[in-house]
Formats: structure tokens, C-alpha cells, sequence
């Protein structure tokens, strides 16, 4: 019984851990820009301008091969999540 | 032989890169910021080389034959820079010393003994298949638009005609209108207006250029931050892929 929690254990605390860090780091990050950039004066307008049309002038196919791969990670770890419950493998094999 | 306005060796060494490679495309070189620094020094010296050896009769020639808008008084650079912009397809009413100076810009060494024709054959291989296709698609171009345009041969048939010189009004017009010293003091002050209007282009200039290389430094470094976060996004979920493997197959020795 022991045994099988173990991975169920890692699994919460690494959420628990990773999601904590990483909200306070987004709201951290938002906070910082927004502080910097919501100040009034001419040179800060012109520079969130500036960062808005830096932004939106990326390109997604500059990055399509990095997001196929996240696509592809993200599917590989979903059907893995799925085999845990039985419903990916077990219902392939069942089927079969 | 008039020489152009080379910068000397030091002078040279000591230009930042997009300086230098400012110049060298004012020379009619296409380098471009990638180009090593070494690279575009050496390529900038041969260039001075070769205007220096080049007579600047044989490259008015060439200005005349393409009907290139140019002042009789254009320096060698500045002539070296129009020349190097155009890629004839054909050459027929280019004199021979044209032809010479066409093909030194092109980057084709001249073969003593060589003729006409086998330079001529060389010069057009200088851009490879590429530029064989875009010649065919211009010709093709060009033949259906002179086909629309009947007046095209008219213009064609003109005289070729240097563009006016800055000095097209004589100092003895200017001091007939406004006495001695008001024509004196109006020749200075349009020289000087010359000057400053030409610098301060210059100045302009350089900062558009500078604003651009800030600009692409700052697309880079965006780039370059979603592409490592991407990577992170990519390893983390690797490992998730790993440890649930790795679950998995505990699940699977338990049972």
C-alpha cells in the first residue's frame, strides 16, 4: 500500500512545488513589467508601444518545429497518464 | 589620374565592423553584418585596389551605356557604387574598356588574350543559375512591356546626358546679379549649404541605421528567449514523459 502511494506522493508534492514557483514567478514577471511600463512619461508610452509591436511581430513559424514537439510531448504524456487509469492500454488491449 | 577618396590602411583597421562594412558598400561590395571582419577588411583593400587601377574614362563608359543618371564630376566610388548595382544581360555597344571595368566590379578577372566574347560569356556566369532565370524573366518582361509601350524606342534614341553640375551657375553670373562680395557670399553660402545638407543626410543616415540594428538585435533576443523557454517547456515535460514511465512500469513489476 506504501509502495503504490509512492509515485501518487511524488506526483502531488512535485505539483505542489512546481505550481507554487511557478505562480509566484509569473506574477513576479507580470508585476515587474507592469510596474515598469505603466509609469506616465513619453519615453514609457513609447517604449510599451515599442515592446507591443516587438511582440506582435514574432513570427509562430519561426517556432512551429518547437510546438509540434511540445504537441507531440504533451499527447506522449497524456497517454501515458491515461494507461495509469487503464483507459490507454488496457483499452487498446481490450478492444483488441 | 584622378585618385578616389580611399581611407587609408590604418584608418581602416581601425573602423568598427558596421562601419566598415558601410563603406565597403559604398564601394559597391555587398557585404552584409554576417561577413567576418577580416573577410570584409581584405575585400574592402582589394577594392581600393582596384579603383585605383581602374580609369574613371572607361567607367563613365559603362555609366553612359546603362544611362545611369550620374554628374560628369562622380567621383570613382560613387560610379564604382551604380556600376556595381546593374547586371547586364547583354553587352553589345559597350566599349572594350567598359567591358574591362564591368567585369572587374562583377568580380571576373580579365584573362590576357581572352576575348570579347569568352569575357562576355564569364561575366554572365557571374551570378549563377538564379540570376540566368531572373535575366529571362526580365527579358521576358521587358519584351511584352516594350510591346505595350510603343514610345520606348523614342526614349531609347536620345543622347546620353550627364546630370547638371552643382556649379551650373558661374561665380561671374552670381557676382553680375549681386555685386562682388554678395557673389562671393552667395557662393560660400550655397557651398555651405551643400555641406551641411550633406552631412546632416549623412547623420540621418546613420542613425536610421543604428535604429535598425537595435531593432534586430532586440527581434533576436526575443527570439532567443522563446526559443529557451520553449526548451524548459520541452524538458519538463520529457521528464514528466520519464518519471510516468517509469510509474508505469512499476505498476506493472507490482502487479
Amino acid at each position: 500500500m506504501v509502495a503504490a502511494s509512492l509515485f501518487d506522493v511524488y506526483r502531488w508534492c512535485l505539483a505542489i512545488v512546481v505550481g507554487t514557483y511557478a505562480t509566484i514567478r509569473l506574477i513576479s514577471f507580470v508585476f515587474y513589467w507592469r510596474v515598469a511600463l505603466d509609469r506616465p512619461g513619453r519615453s514609457e508610452a513609447l517604449a510599451r508601444r515599442y515592446l507591443m509591436s516587438l511582440l506582435v511581430r514574432s513570427r509562430f513559424r519561426r517556432f512551429f518545429f518547437d510546438f509540434l514537439q511540445i504537441g507531440v510531448l504533451a499527447a506522449v504524456l497524456v497517454y501515458l497518464l491515461l494507461m495509469h487509469h487503464g483507459d490507454g492500454v488496457g483499452a487498446a488491449h481490450g478492444s483488441s | 589620374m584622378d585618385r578616389p577618396e580611399v581611407a587609408s590602411a590604418p584608418s581602416l583597421f581601425k573602423l568598427p565592423k558596421d562601419e566598415l562594412v558601410r563603406y565597403g558598400c559604398t564601394l559597391g561590395l555587398s557585404l552584409s553584418g554576417d561577413t567576418p571582419h577580416e573577410e570584409a577588411l581584405a575585400m574592402v583593400r582589394r577594392r581600393q585596389e582596384l579603383l585605383l587601377s581602374m580609369d574613371r574614362e572607361a567607367m563613365l563608359d559603362v555609366v553612359r551605356w546603362l544611362r545611369l543618371p550620374v554628374r560628369r564630376s562622380a567621383n570613382k566610388e560613387h560610379l564604382a557604387q551604380l556600376i556595381s548595382q546593374q547586371h547586364p544581360a547583354h553587352h553589345e555597344g559597350l566599349s572594350d574598356r567598359g567591358l574591362g571595368v564591368l567585369a572587374g566590379l562583377s568580380g571576373v578577372e580579365p584573362v590576357s588574350g581572352e576575348s570579347r566574347s569568352a569575357l562576355e560569356r564569364r561575366l554572365r556566369k557571374t551570378g549563377g543559375v538564379g540570376a540566368k532565370l531572373r535575366r529571362f524573366r526580365r527579358s521576358a518582361m521587358g519584351s511584352l512591356v516594350a510591346k505595350l509601350v510603343s514610345s520606348s524606342n523614342i526614349a531609347d534614341s536620345h543622347d546620353y546626358r550627364y546630370l547638371p553640375e552643382d556649379e551650373a551657375q558661374s561665380i561671374k553670373s552670381d557676382i553680375e546679379q549681386t555685386g562682388l562680395v554678395g557673389g562671393v557670399a552667395r557662393r560660400l553660402r550655397g557651398v555651405a549649404d551643400d555641406y551641411v545638407r550633406e552631412k546632416l543626410d549623412e547623420i540621418e543616415q546613420r542613425i536610421d541605421q543604428k535604429l535598425d540594428e537595435i531593432d534586430r538585435r532586440l527581434g533576436e533576443w526575443r527570439d532567443r528567449e522563446v526559443t529557451h523557454r520553449l526548451l524548459i517547456l520541452k524538458l519538463t515535460l520529457v521528464f514528466s514523459i520519464l518519471v510516468a514511465l517509469l510509474s508505469l512500469l512499476y505498476d506493472y513489476v507490482r502487479s
